[in-house]
Protein backbone atom coordinates (compact mmCIF):
# COMPACT_ATOMS: atom_id res chain seq x y z
CA UNK A 1 0.00 0.00 0.00
CA UNK A 2 1.48 3.49 -1.23
CA UNK A 3 1.44 6.15 1.20
CA UNK A 4 -0.39 7.85 -1.77
CA UNK A 5 -3.69 5.38 -1.33
CA UNK A 6 -3.39 6.08 2.61
CA UNK A 7 -3.89 10.11 2.30
CA UNK A 8 -6.33 10.38 4.64
CA UNK A 9 -8.23 12.79 2.65
CA UNK A 10 -8.77 10.35 -0.01
CA UNK A 11 -9.81 7.85 2.49
CA UNK A 12 -13.69 9.24 2.85
CA UNK A 13 -13.59 10.36 -0.94
CA UNK A 14 -12.40 6.83 -1.74
CA UNK A 15 -15.20 5.35 0.53
CA UNK A 16 -17.89 7.45 -0.94
CA UNK A 17 -16.80 6.51 -4.58
CA UNK A 18 -17.22 2.44 -3.61
CA UNK A 19 -20.50 2.87 -1.73
CA UNK A 20 -22.35 4.96 -4.47
CA UNK A 21 -21.04 2.18 -7.08
CA UNK A 22 -22.59 -0.49 -4.97
CA UNK A 23 -25.48 1.71 -4.75
CA UNK A 24 -25.99 2.52 -8.48
CA UNK A 25 -25.53 -1.50 -8.85
CA UNK A 26 -28.08 -2.37 -6.74
CA UNK A 27 -30.48 0.63 -8.13
CA UNK A 28 -30.12 -1.37 -11.39
CA UNK A 29 -30.53 -4.78 -10.16
CA UNK A 30 -33.99 -3.37 -7.85
CA UNK A 31 -35.12 -1.63 -11.11
CA UNK A 32 -35.15 -5.22 -12.99
CA UNK A 33 -37.00 -7.11 -10.12
CA UNK A 34 -38.90 -4.85 -7.95
CA UNK A 35 -41.71 -5.64 -10.74
CA UNK A 36 -41.60 -9.99 -10.37
CA UNK A 37 -41.54 -9.50 -6.60
CA UNK A 38 -44.50 -7.57 -6.30
CA UNK A 39 -46.31 -9.55 -8.89
CA UNK A 40 -45.11 -12.90 -7.00
CA UNK A 41 -46.86 -11.49 -4.07
CA UNK A 42 -49.77 -10.17 -5.60
CA UNK A 43 -50.43 -13.50 -7.97
CA UNK A 44 -49.91 -15.53 -4.80
CA UNK A 45 -52.83 -13.83 -2.76
CA UNK A 46 -55.04 -13.46 -5.95
CA UNK A 47 -54.82 -17.10 -6.65
CA UNK A 48 -55.77 -17.59 -2.53
CA UNK A 49 -58.48 -16.09 -2.76
CA UNK A 50 -60.14 -17.89 -5.65
CA UNK A 51 -59.46 -20.96 -3.97
CA UNK A 52 -61.22 -19.63 -1.14
CA UNK A 53 -64.62 -18.24 -2.92
CA UNK A 54 -64.36 -20.73 -6.10
CA UNK A 55 -67.68 -18.64 -7.73
CA UNK A 56 -66.17 -15.63 -7.03
CA UNK A 57 -66.19 -13.43 -10.32
CA UNK A 58 -63.53 -10.75 -8.50
CA UNK A 59 -62.31 -9.16 -5.62
CA UNK A 60 -62.31 -5.98 -4.04
CA UNK A 61 -60.70 -4.02 -1.46
CA UNK A 62 -62.26 -3.08 1.68
CA UNK A 63 -61.51 -0.40 3.16
CA UNK A 64 -62.68 -0.74 6.52
CA UNK A 65 -60.87 0.33 9.87
CA UNK A 66 -59.09 -1.92 12.01
CA UNK A 67 -58.07 -1.23 15.17
CA UNK A 68 -54.60 -1.09 16.39
CA UNK A 69 -55.07 -4.22 18.51
CA UNK A 70 -56.48 -5.87 15.40
CA UNK A 71 -54.53 -4.60 12.96
CA UNK A 72 -51.75 -6.63 14.23
CA UNK A 73 -53.26 -10.04 13.00
CA UNK A 74 -55.68 -8.60 10.06
CA UNK A 75 -54.90 -6.96 7.03
CA UNK A 76 -55.94 -6.56 3.62
CA UNK A 77 -59.41 -6.83 3.44
CA UNK A 78 -61.21 -7.84 0.34
CA UNK A 79 -65.02 -8.82 -0.95
CA UNK A 80 -65.46 -11.52 -2.78
CA UNK A 81 -68.29 -10.25 -5.41
CA UNK A 82 -70.35 -13.53 -6.85
CA UNK A 83 -72.23 -12.26 -10.13
CA UNK A 84 -74.39 -9.65 -10.37
CA UNK A 85 -73.70 -7.03 -7.57
CA UNK A 86 -73.44 -9.61 -4.44
CA UNK A 87 -71.40 -10.25 -2.44
CA UNK A 88 -70.68 -14.08 -1.57
CA UNK A 89 -68.23 -12.68 1.10
CA UNK A 90 -64.56 -11.55 3.11
CA UNK A 91 -61.15 -12.48 2.71
CA UNK A 92 -58.32 -11.14 4.88
CA UNK A 93 -54.92 -11.41 5.48
CA UNK A 94 -54.05 -13.41 8.98
CA UNK A 95 -50.55 -12.86 10.24
CA UNK A 96 -49.30 -14.97 13.50
CA UNK A 97 -46.27 -15.63 14.88
CA UNK A 98 -44.95 -19.01 14.40
CA UNK A 99 -41.80 -20.85 15.36
CA UNK A 100 -39.80 -19.61 12.79
CA UNK A 101 -40.76 -15.86 11.87
CA UNK A 102 -44.51 -15.09 10.80
CA UNK A 103 -46.94 -17.01 9.59
CA UNK A 104 -49.20 -15.14 6.59
CA UNK A 105 -52.63 -16.87 5.55
CA UNK A 106 -55.67 -15.89 3.71
CA UNK A 107 -59.28 -16.69 5.60
CA UNK A 108 -62.32 -16.69 3.56
CA UNK A 109 -65.43 -16.01 5.90
CA UNK A 110 -69.14 -15.75 4.46
CA UNK A 111 -71.39 -14.03 5.71
CA UNK A 112 -72.78 -16.17 8.29
CA UNK A 113 -69.04 -15.13 9.80
CA UNK A 114 -68.25 -18.59 9.57
CA UNK A 115 -64.60 -19.74 7.66
CA UNK A 116 -64.74 -21.10 3.97
CA UNK A 117 -61.26 -22.20 3.80
CA UNK A 118 -57.26 -21.69 4.79
CA UNK A 119 -54.94 -21.04 2.57
CA UNK A 120 -51.17 -20.51 3.02
CA UNK A 121 -49.49 -17.46 1.63
CA UNK A 122 -46.02 -17.57 3.51
CA UNK A 123 -44.06 -18.95 6.62
CA UNK A 124 -40.34 -19.95 7.45
CA UNK A 125 -41.48 -22.73 9.70
CA UNK A 126 -39.08 -25.98 9.96
CA UNK A 127 -39.82 -28.40 7.26
CA UNK A 128 -41.04 -31.52 8.85
CA UNK A 129 -41.83 -29.61 11.96
CA UNK A 130 -43.74 -26.86 12.02
CA UNK A 131 -44.67 -26.80 8.51
CA UNK A 132 -46.71 -29.54 9.03
CA UNK A 133 -49.07 -27.65 10.32
CA UNK A 134 -49.19 -24.80 7.54
CA UNK A 135 -48.16 -26.84 4.15
CA UNK A 136 -50.14 -27.97 1.57
CA UNK A 137 -51.10 -31.80 3.41
CA UNK A 138 -51.37 -30.33 6.38
CA UNK A 139 -54.07 -31.71 8.66
CA UNK A 140 -54.77 -28.54 10.54
CA UNK A 141 -55.94 -25.97 7.85
CA UNK A 142 -58.99 -28.17 6.51
CA UNK A 143 -60.37 -28.17 9.96
CA UNK A 144 -61.38 -25.01 10.25
CA UNK A 145 -63.84 -25.31 7.25
CA UNK A 146 -67.13 -24.15 8.21
CA UNK A 147 -65.96 -23.44 11.43
CA UNK A 148 -67.57 -20.65 14.13
CA UNK A 149 -65.57 -19.13 16.54
CA UNK A 150 -66.79 -21.20 19.13
CA UNK A 151 -65.55 -24.09 17.21
CA UNK A 152 -61.89 -23.16 17.45
CA UNK A 153 -61.43 -24.34 20.52
CA UNK A 154 -62.04 -28.07 19.50
CA UNK A 155 -59.93 -27.73 16.39
CA UNK A 156 -57.08 -29.93 16.98
CA UNK A 157 -53.38 -29.21 16.75
CA UNK A 158 -50.67 -31.08 14.44
CA UNK A 159 -48.91 -33.08 16.97
CA UNK A 160 -45.28 -32.21 16.95
CA UNK A 161 -46.34 -28.65 15.77
CA UNK A 162 -47.89 -27.24 18.48
CA UNK A 163 -46.86 -23.83 18.99
CA UNK A 164 -47.51 -23.64 15.54
CA UNK A 165 -50.94 -24.91 15.23
CA UNK A 166 -52.12 -22.90 18.33
CA UNK A 167 -50.74 -19.58 16.36
CA UNK A 168 -52.87 -20.37 13.54
CA UNK A 169 -55.64 -20.79 15.40
CA UNK A 170 -55.22 -18.21 17.61
CA UNK A 171 -54.43 -15.69 14.10
CA UNK A 172 -57.66 -16.81 12.89
CA UNK A 173 -59.79 -16.49 16.35
CA UNK A 174 -58.97 -12.97 15.79
CA UNK A 175 -59.75 -12.61 11.87
CA UNK A 176 -63.50 -13.90 12.47
CA UNK A 177 -63.93 -11.52 15.54
CA UNK A 178 -63.06 -8.78 12.91
CA UNK A 179 -65.56 -10.50 10.59
CA UNK A 180 -68.10 -10.39 12.93
CA UNK A 181 -67.50 -6.38 13.70
CA UNK A 182 -67.56 -6.03 9.93
CA UNK A 183 -70.45 -7.76 8.99
CA UNK A 184 -72.45 -6.26 12.14
CA UNK A 185 -71.11 -2.90 11.24
CA UNK A 186 -70.50 -2.00 7.43
CA UNK A 187 -67.81 -0.25 5.73
CA UNK B 1 6.58 -19.64 -21.14
CA UNK B 2 4.90 -23.10 -20.62
CA UNK B 3 6.84 -23.37 -16.75
CA UNK B 4 5.03 -20.05 -15.94
CA UNK B 5 1.77 -21.52 -17.42
CA UNK B 6 2.48 -24.88 -15.69
CA UNK B 7 2.51 -23.18 -11.79
CA UNK B 8 -0.54 -20.90 -12.84
CA UNK B 9 -2.22 -24.16 -13.29
CA UNK B 10 -0.96 -25.74 -10.31
CA UNK B 11 -1.94 -22.79 -8.09
CA UNK B 12 -5.53 -22.97 -9.31
CA UNK B 13 -5.52 -26.42 -8.40
CA UNK B 14 -4.14 -25.88 -5.08
CA UNK B 15 -6.59 -23.12 -4.85
CA UNK B 16 -9.15 -25.09 -5.22
CA UNK B 17 -8.06 -28.22 -2.93
CA UNK B 18 -7.98 -25.77 -0.46
CA UNK B 19 -11.16 -24.18 -0.83
CA UNK B 20 -13.10 -27.18 -0.58
CA UNK B 21 -11.13 -29.65 1.32
CA UNK B 22 -8.05 -28.62 2.56
CA UNK B 23 -9.11 -25.29 4.22
CA UNK B 24 -12.97 -26.06 4.27
CA UNK B 25 -14.61 -23.17 6.00
CA UNK B 26 -16.94 -24.63 7.85
CA UNK B 27 -14.85 -28.45 9.12
CA UNK B 28 -11.74 -26.89 9.25
CA UNK B 29 -11.54 -22.82 9.56
CA UNK B 30 -14.42 -23.28 11.52
CA UNK B 31 -16.03 -20.25 10.08
CA UNK B 32 -19.45 -19.08 9.32
CA UNK B 33 -21.16 -21.12 12.10
CA UNK B 34 -24.60 -18.87 12.05
CA UNK B 35 -26.05 -20.24 8.92
CA UNK B 36 -24.91 -24.13 9.33
CA UNK B 37 -26.49 -24.32 12.24
CA UNK B 38 -29.75 -22.75 11.07
CA UNK B 39 -30.61 -24.08 7.38
CA UNK B 40 -29.28 -27.25 7.64
CA UNK B 41 -32.50 -28.84 8.38
CA UNK B 42 -33.32 -29.67 4.79
CA UNK B 43 -30.62 -30.77 2.16
CA UNK B 44 -32.69 -28.50 -0.42
CA UNK B 45 -32.36 -25.59 2.67
CA UNK B 46 -28.71 -26.50 2.70
CA UNK B 47 -27.88 -26.57 -0.83
CA UNK B 48 -29.69 -23.33 -1.17
CA UNK B 49 -27.91 -21.64 0.96
CA UNK B 50 -24.65 -22.42 0.47
CA UNK B 51 -24.96 -21.71 -3.50
CA UNK B 52 -26.26 -18.31 -2.50
CA UNK B 53 -22.99 -17.61 -0.72
CA UNK B 54 -20.96 -19.21 -3.43
CA UNK B 55 -22.52 -16.34 -5.74
CA UNK B 56 -21.67 -13.67 -3.11
CA UNK B 57 -17.91 -15.52 -2.38
CA UNK B 58 -17.12 -15.79 -6.53
CA UNK B 59 -18.36 -11.96 -7.19
CA UNK B 60 -17.08 -9.98 -4.33
CA UNK B 61 -14.04 -11.93 -4.47
CA UNK B 62 -13.29 -10.98 -8.07
CA UNK B 63 -14.45 -7.00 -7.13
CA UNK B 64 -12.20 -7.12 -4.40
CA UNK B 65 -9.36 -8.46 -5.84
CA UNK B 66 -9.95 -6.16 -8.99
CA UNK B 67 -9.79 -3.22 -6.41
CA UNK B 68 -7.43 -3.79 -4.01
CA UNK B 69 -4.98 -1.53 -5.23
CA UNK B 70 -7.40 0.72 -5.53
CA UNK B 71 -8.56 0.54 -2.04
CA UNK B 72 -7.04 1.98 1.07
CA UNK B 73 -5.40 -0.05 3.94
CA UNK B 74 -7.26 1.93 6.46
CA UNK B 75 -10.97 1.49 5.46
CA UNK B 76 -10.56 -1.98 3.88
CA UNK B 77 -12.68 -3.61 6.05
CA UNK B 78 -15.47 -0.85 5.28
CA UNK B 79 -15.16 -1.55 1.64
CA UNK B 80 -15.11 -5.23 1.90
CA UNK B 81 -18.30 -4.82 3.99
CA UNK B 82 -20.33 -2.80 1.50
CA UNK B 83 -19.02 -4.37 -1.56
CA UNK B 84 -20.33 -7.76 -0.13
CA UNK B 85 -23.46 -6.58 1.12
CA UNK B 86 -23.99 -5.05 -2.34
CA UNK B 87 -23.75 -8.75 -3.99
CA UNK B 88 -25.81 -9.85 -1.07
CA UNK B 89 -28.23 -7.68 -1.92
CA UNK B 90 -28.46 -8.78 -5.41
CA UNK B 91 -28.49 -12.27 -4.24
CA UNK B 92 -31.52 -11.65 -2.00
CA UNK B 93 -33.79 -9.55 -4.90
CA UNK B 94 -32.96 -12.20 -7.67
CA UNK B 95 -34.18 -15.28 -5.02
CA UNK B 96 -37.50 -13.40 -4.47
CA UNK B 97 -38.14 -12.79 -8.04
CA UNK B 98 -37.47 -16.15 -9.46
CA UNK B 99 -36.95 -18.56 -6.40
CA UNK B 100 -39.95 -17.56 -3.86
CA UNK B 101 -40.39 -20.40 -1.85
CA UNK B 102 -36.41 -21.16 -1.34
CA UNK B 103 -36.23 -17.28 -0.23
CA UNK B 104 -38.96 -17.89 2.34
CA UNK B 105 -37.63 -20.97 3.92
CA UNK B 106 -34.23 -19.12 4.08
CA UNK B 107 -35.67 -16.17 5.20
CA UNK B 108 -33.32 -13.72 7.25
CA UNK B 109 -30.39 -15.74 6.32
CA UNK B 110 -29.74 -14.85 3.34
CA UNK B 111 -29.00 -10.70 3.95
CA UNK B 112 -27.40 -12.79 7.00
CA UNK B 113 -24.64 -13.80 4.31
CA UNK B 114 -23.47 -10.48 4.80
CA UNK B 115 -22.27 -11.23 8.04
CA UNK B 116 -21.00 -14.73 7.05
CA UNK B 117 -17.32 -14.43 8.73
CA UNK B 118 -16.35 -16.64 5.43
CA UNK B 119 -16.86 -14.19 3.16
CA UNK B 120 -14.68 -11.34 5.22
CA UNK B 121 -12.23 -14.02 5.80
CA UNK B 122 -11.75 -14.65 2.29
CA UNK B 123 -11.76 -11.36 1.05
CA UNK B 124 -8.84 -10.46 3.78
CA UNK B 125 -6.96 -13.17 3.34
CA UNK B 126 -7.18 -14.32 -0.29
CA UNK B 127 -8.14 -11.18 -2.70
CA UNK B 128 -6.73 -8.59 -1.13
CA UNK B 129 -3.54 -10.22 -2.07
CA UNK B 130 -4.25 -11.83 -5.28
CA UNK B 131 -5.15 -11.50 -8.41
CA UNK B 132 -8.99 -11.42 -9.96
CA UNK B 133 -8.95 -15.00 -11.49
CA UNK B 134 -7.51 -16.69 -8.61
CA UNK B 135 -9.97 -14.81 -6.30
CA UNK B 136 -12.89 -16.04 -7.70
CA UNK B 137 -11.39 -19.22 -8.04
CA UNK B 138 -10.77 -19.17 -4.63
CA UNK B 139 -14.55 -17.36 -3.67
CA UNK B 140 -16.19 -20.49 -5.84
CA UNK B 141 -13.49 -23.10 -3.92
CA UNK B 142 -14.72 -21.98 -0.52
CA UNK B 143 -18.38 -21.50 -1.78
CA UNK B 144 -17.72 -25.25 -2.95
CA UNK B 145 -16.44 -26.51 0.36
CA UNK B 146 -19.50 -24.25 2.38
CA UNK B 147 -21.88 -26.07 0.30
CA UNK B 148 -20.67 -29.65 0.51
CA UNK B 149 -20.55 -29.36 4.51
CA UNK B 150 -23.69 -27.93 4.48
CA UNK B 151 -25.06 -30.48 2.42
CA UNK B 152 -23.37 -33.21 4.63
CA UNK B 153 -25.10 -32.06 7.81
CA UNK B 154 -28.61 -31.36 6.58
CA UNK B 155 -28.23 -34.51 4.67
CA UNK B 156 -27.66 -36.00 8.16
CA UNK B 157 -30.14 -33.82 10.28
CA UNK B 158 -33.08 -34.37 7.08
CA UNK B 159 -32.57 -37.92 6.98
CA UNK B 160 -32.36 -38.78 10.59
CA UNK B 161 -34.69 -35.80 12.17
CA UNK B 162 -37.14 -35.96 9.20
CA UNK B 163 -36.66 -39.12 7.96
CA UNK B 164 -36.51 -37.54 4.50
CA UNK B 165 -34.15 -36.69 1.70
CA UNK B 166 -35.05 -33.47 -0.75
CA UNK B 167 -38.69 -33.88 0.50
CA UNK B 168 -38.33 -37.75 -0.34
CA UNK B 169 -39.61 -40.16 2.33
CA UNK B 170 -36.83 -42.62 1.93
CA UNK B 171 -36.80 -44.44 5.83
CA UNK B 172 -40.31 -45.63 5.57
CA UNK B 173 -43.24 -45.21 6.65
CA UNK B 174 -42.25 -47.09 9.90
CA UNK B 175 -39.62 -45.04 10.62
CA UNK B 176 -40.21 -42.50 13.94
CA UNK B 177 -38.41 -39.30 13.21
CA UNK B 178 -35.56 -37.71 15.64
CA UNK B 179 -37.27 -34.51 15.65
CA UNK B 180 -34.47 -33.21 18.37
CA UNK B 181 -31.90 -33.31 15.37
CA UNK B 182 -33.74 -31.07 13.70
CA UNK B 183 -34.18 -28.62 16.43
CA UNK B 184 -31.69 -25.83 17.45
CA UNK B 185 -29.88 -28.47 19.57
CA UNK B 186 -29.64 -31.32 17.09
CA UNK B 187 -28.14 -28.45 14.63
CA UNK B 188 -25.45 -27.79 17.36
CA UNK B 189 -25.08 -31.57 17.94
CA UNK B 190 -24.62 -32.54 14.62
CA UNK B 191 -21.86 -29.96 14.07
CA UNK B 192 -20.26 -31.04 17.32
CA UNK B 193 -20.06 -34.50 16.64
CA UNK B 194 -18.88 -33.72 12.76
CA UNK B 195 -15.90 -31.36 13.85
CA UNK B 196 -14.91 -34.05 16.21
CA UNK B 197 -14.60 -36.85 12.95
CA UNK B 198 -12.94 -33.92 11.42
CA UNK B 199 -10.37 -33.59 13.93
CA UNK B 200 -10.09 -37.44 14.83
CA UNK B 201 -8.68 -37.71 10.91
CA UNK B 202 -6.01 -35.06 11.26
CA UNK B 203 -4.78 -35.81 14.07
CA UNK B 204 -4.78 -39.62 12.81
CA UNK B 205 -3.28 -38.68 9.71
CA UNK B 206 -0.48 -36.42 12.36
CA UNK B 207 0.38 -40.12 13.66
CA UNK B 208 -0.65 -39.40 17.06
CA UNK C 1 -46.03 -2.01 28.60
CA UNK C 2 -47.19 -5.27 28.81
CA UNK C 3 -46.70 -5.96 25.54
CA UNK C 4 -42.84 -4.87 25.91
CA UNK C 5 -42.54 -7.30 28.54
CA UNK C 6 -43.94 -9.97 26.19
CA UNK C 7 -41.16 -8.76 23.84
CA UNK C 8 -38.48 -9.32 26.64
CA UNK C 9 -39.10 -12.55 28.10
CA UNK C 10 -39.93 -13.99 24.69
CA UNK C 11 -36.50 -12.59 23.32
CA UNK C 12 -34.76 -13.72 26.58
CA UNK C 13 -36.13 -17.31 26.69
CA UNK C 14 -38.54 -18.37 25.04
CA UNK C 15 -36.88 -17.17 21.32
CA UNK C 16 -33.55 -16.95 22.87
CA UNK C 17 -31.70 -15.24 20.09
CA UNK C 18 -28.59 -18.04 19.79
CA UNK C 19 -30.45 -21.20 21.08
CA UNK C 20 -33.03 -20.87 19.26
CA UNK C 21 -32.83 -18.51 16.61
CA UNK C 22 -29.14 -19.12 16.02
CA UNK C 23 -28.07 -15.78 15.79
CA UNK C 24 -24.61 -14.74 16.94
CA UNK C 25 -23.01 -18.28 17.20
CA UNK C 26 -19.24 -17.08 15.97
CA UNK C 27 -18.93 -15.32 18.78
CA UNK C 28 -21.10 -17.64 21.17
CA UNK C 29 -18.62 -20.10 20.30
CA UNK C 30 -15.68 -18.32 19.90
CA UNK C 31 -15.26 -16.12 22.83
CA UNK C 32 -16.98 -18.74 25.37
CA UNK C 33 -13.97 -20.07 26.85
CA UNK C 34 -13.10 -17.35 30.05
CA UNK C 35 -16.63 -16.19 31.97
CA UNK C 36 -14.86 -12.84 32.58
CA UNK C 37 -14.47 -12.59 28.59
CA UNK C 38 -17.66 -13.53 27.96
CA UNK C 39 -19.70 -11.72 30.14
CA UNK C 40 -17.18 -8.23 28.60
CA UNK C 41 -18.78 -9.64 25.26
CA UNK C 42 -22.37 -9.65 25.91
CA UNK C 43 -22.22 -6.73 27.53
CA UNK C 44 -20.39 -4.95 24.37
CA UNK C 45 -23.44 -6.79 22.19
CA UNK C 46 -26.21 -5.57 24.16
CA UNK C 47 -24.81 -2.01 24.37
CA UNK C 48 -24.43 -2.40 20.35
CA UNK C 49 -27.67 -4.37 19.74
CA UNK C 50 -29.81 -1.85 22.07
CA UNK C 51 -28.47 1.52 20.18
CA UNK C 52 -28.18 -0.58 16.47
CA UNK C 53 -31.92 -1.27 17.31
CA UNK C 54 -32.59 2.87 17.84
CA UNK C 55 -30.64 4.14 15.11
CA UNK C 56 -31.47 1.91 12.18
CA UNK C 57 -35.43 2.03 12.89
CA UNK C 58 -35.49 6.19 11.87
CA UNK C 59 -33.04 5.21 9.42
CA UNK C 60 -35.62 2.54 7.61
CA UNK C 61 -38.83 4.09 8.39
CA UNK C 62 -37.94 8.28 7.74
CA UNK C 63 -35.59 7.54 5.29
CA UNK C 64 -35.64 4.35 3.03
CA UNK C 65 -39.36 3.40 3.12
CA UNK C 66 -40.58 7.14 2.13
CA UNK C 67 -37.95 6.86 -0.68
CA UNK C 68 -38.59 3.44 -1.65
CA UNK C 69 -35.42 2.29 -1.40
CA UNK C 70 -36.16 -0.64 1.03
CA UNK C 71 -33.43 -3.05 -0.83
CA UNK C 72 -30.69 -0.82 0.46
CA UNK C 73 -31.96 -1.96 3.82
CA UNK C 74 -29.03 -4.27 4.22
CA UNK C 75 -26.32 -2.16 2.69
CA UNK C 76 -27.44 0.32 4.79
CA UNK C 77 -28.02 -1.43 8.36
CA UNK C 78 -24.62 -2.40 8.27
CA UNK C 79 -22.60 0.50 7.57
CA UNK C 80 -24.44 1.70 10.50
CA UNK C 81 -23.25 -1.34 12.56
CA UNK C 82 -19.74 -0.87 11.17
CA UNK C 83 -19.44 2.50 12.45
CA UNK C 84 -20.81 1.87 15.38
CA UNK C 85 -18.80 -0.80 16.07
CA UNK C 86 -15.87 1.52 15.36
CA UNK C 87 -17.27 4.40 17.19
CA UNK C 88 -17.60 2.30 20.59
CA UNK C 89 -14.28 0.87 19.89
CA UNK C 90 -12.34 4.51 20.07
CA UNK C 91 -15.19 5.23 23.33
CA UNK C 92 -13.80 2.14 25.39
CA UNK C 93 -10.37 2.41 24.13
CA UNK C 94 -10.04 5.65 25.83
CA UNK C 95 -12.12 5.32 29.16
CA UNK C 96 -12.77 1.69 29.60
CA UNK C 97 -9.11 0.13 28.26
CA UNK C 98 -8.99 -2.45 30.68
CA UNK C 99 -11.94 -3.99 28.89
CA UNK C 100 -10.53 -2.99 24.88
CA UNK C 101 -7.23 -5.05 25.72
CA UNK C 102 -9.59 -7.88 27.16
CA UNK C 103 -12.00 -8.18 24.05
CA UNK C 104 -8.52 -7.59 21.66
CA UNK C 105 -9.62 -8.51 18.45
CA UNK C 106 -13.58 -9.75 19.54
CA UNK C 107 -14.32 -6.19 19.29
CA UNK C 108 -14.48 -5.46 15.88
CA UNK C 109 -15.89 -8.85 15.01
CA UNK C 110 -19.68 -7.73 16.57
CA UNK C 111 -19.64 -5.85 13.55
CA UNK C 112 -20.12 -9.50 12.11
CA UNK C 113 -22.09 -10.88 14.86
CA UNK C 114 -25.54 -11.94 12.88
CA UNK C 115 -26.95 -11.09 16.03
CA UNK C 116 -26.87 -7.27 15.53
CA UNK C 117 -27.63 -7.57 12.19
CA UNK C 118 -30.81 -9.70 12.88
CA UNK C 119 -32.05 -7.82 15.43
CA UNK C 120 -32.15 -4.87 13.02
CA UNK C 121 -33.60 -7.02 10.29
CA UNK C 122 -36.30 -8.36 12.84
CA UNK C 123 -37.27 -5.21 13.97
CA UNK C 124 -38.68 -3.73 10.38
CA UNK C 125 -40.33 -7.74 9.39
CA UNK C 126 -42.18 -7.44 12.59
CA UNK C 127 -43.42 -3.98 12.03
CA UNK C 128 -42.25 -2.92 15.86
CA UNK C 129 -43.18 0.43 16.97
CA UNK C 130 -39.34 2.70 18.03
CA UNK C 131 -39.56 1.89 21.51
CA UNK C 132 -40.77 -2.02 20.54
CA UNK C 133 -37.58 -2.00 18.37
CA UNK C 134 -35.04 -0.86 20.98
CA UNK C 135 -36.68 -2.69 23.55
CA UNK C 136 -36.11 -5.77 21.55
CA UNK C 137 -33.00 -5.35 20.42
CA UNK C 138 -31.83 -4.58 24.34
CA UNK C 139 -33.46 -7.90 25.19
CA UNK C 140 -32.04 -9.84 22.43
CA UNK C 141 -28.51 -8.72 23.50
CA UNK C 142 -29.73 -9.85 27.09
CA UNK C 143 -30.53 -13.44 25.78
CA UNK C 144 -27.42 -13.70 24.12
CA UNK C 145 -25.45 -12.61 27.33
CA UNK C 146 -27.73 -15.31 29.01
CA UNK C 147 -26.49 -17.75 26.34
CA UNK C 148 -22.63 -17.27 26.29
CA UNK C 149 -22.13 -16.55 30.02
CA UNK C 150 -23.64 -19.78 30.27
CA UNK C 151 -22.08 -21.50 28.21
CA UNK C 152 -18.03 -19.98 29.27
CA UNK C 153 -19.05 -21.41 32.71
CA UNK C 154 -19.73 -24.59 31.61
CA UNK C 155 -16.45 -24.84 29.55
CA UNK C 156 -14.53 -23.50 32.31
CA UNK C 157 -15.95 -26.37 34.22
CA UNK C 158 -15.01 -28.48 31.40
CA UNK C 159 -11.42 -27.38 30.98
CA UNK C 160 -10.66 -29.64 33.80
CA UNK C 161 -12.31 -32.65 32.83
CA UNK C 162 -10.28 -35.30 30.62
CA UNK C 163 -12.02 -34.86 27.10
CA UNK C 164 -10.79 -37.10 24.42
CA UNK C 165 -9.09 -35.49 21.78
CA UNK C 166 -11.29 -35.31 18.94
CA UNK C 167 -13.72 -33.23 20.71
CA UNK C 168 -11.68 -30.88 22.18
CA UNK C 169 -12.18 -27.46 21.74
CA UNK C 170 -15.23 -26.60 19.38
CA UNK C 171 -16.83 -30.00 19.24
CA UNK C 172 -17.27 -30.14 23.11
CA UNK C 173 -18.59 -26.81 22.89
CA UNK C 174 -20.99 -27.45 20.44
CA UNK C 175 -22.19 -30.49 22.33
CA UNK C 176 -22.63 -28.45 25.29
CA UNK C 177 -24.22 -25.70 23.58
CA UNK C 178 -26.99 -28.40 22.53
CA UNK C 179 -27.94 -29.63 25.80
CA UNK C 180 -28.21 -25.47 26.80
CA UNK C 181 -30.22 -25.30 23.61
CA UNK C 182 -31.98 -28.33 25.09
CA UNK C 183 -32.94 -27.09 28.56
CA UNK C 184 -34.10 -23.66 26.71
CA UNK C 185 -36.66 -25.31 24.95
CA UNK C 186 -38.67 -25.94 28.46
CA UNK C 187 -39.75 -22.16 27.80
CA UNK C 188 -41.10 -23.44 24.24
CA UNK C 189 -44.53 -24.19 25.92
CA UNK C 190 -44.28 -20.85 28.06
CA UNK C 191 -47.87 -19.00 26.59
CA UNK C 192 -47.67 -15.83 28.35
CA UNK C 193 -51.50 -14.80 30.16
CA UNK C 194 -51.20 -11.34 28.32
Amino acid sequence: MSNQANKSEMLPLKLMIIVTAVVLMLAIVNELTYETIAANAAAKSNSARQELFVDSTGFTFVDFELTEEEAKTVSEIYSASGAGEDILGYCMNVTCGGFGGDIVLVVGVDLDGSVTGVRLISHSETPNIGAKAVSEDSALLPQFAGASVSDIGNISAVSGATVTSEAVKDGIAKALAVAERLLKEGY
Amino acid sequence: MSDKKQSKAAFYLQVIKDGIIFKNPTFIQLLGMCPTLAVTTSVSNGIGMGLSATFVLIFSNFFISLLRKFIPSKIRIASYIVIIAGFVTIVDLIMKAYMESLSESLGLFIPLIVVNCIILARAESFASKNEPIASALDGLASGLGFTLALTIISAIREVIGSGTFLGFNIMGDAYSPALLIVLPAGGFLVLGFLIALVQYIMQKGKGE
Amino acid sequence: MLNLIVISITAILIENFVLVKFYGCCPFLGVSTKSSTAVGMGMAVVFTMTLTSALTWPLYWYVLEPLGLEYLQTIAFIVVIAALVQIIEMFLQKSIPALYSALGIYLPLITTNCAVLGVALLNITKEYNFIESVVYGFSAGVGFLLAIYLLSVVRERMSYADIPKPFRGFPIALIAAALLSISFMGFQGLKLPF
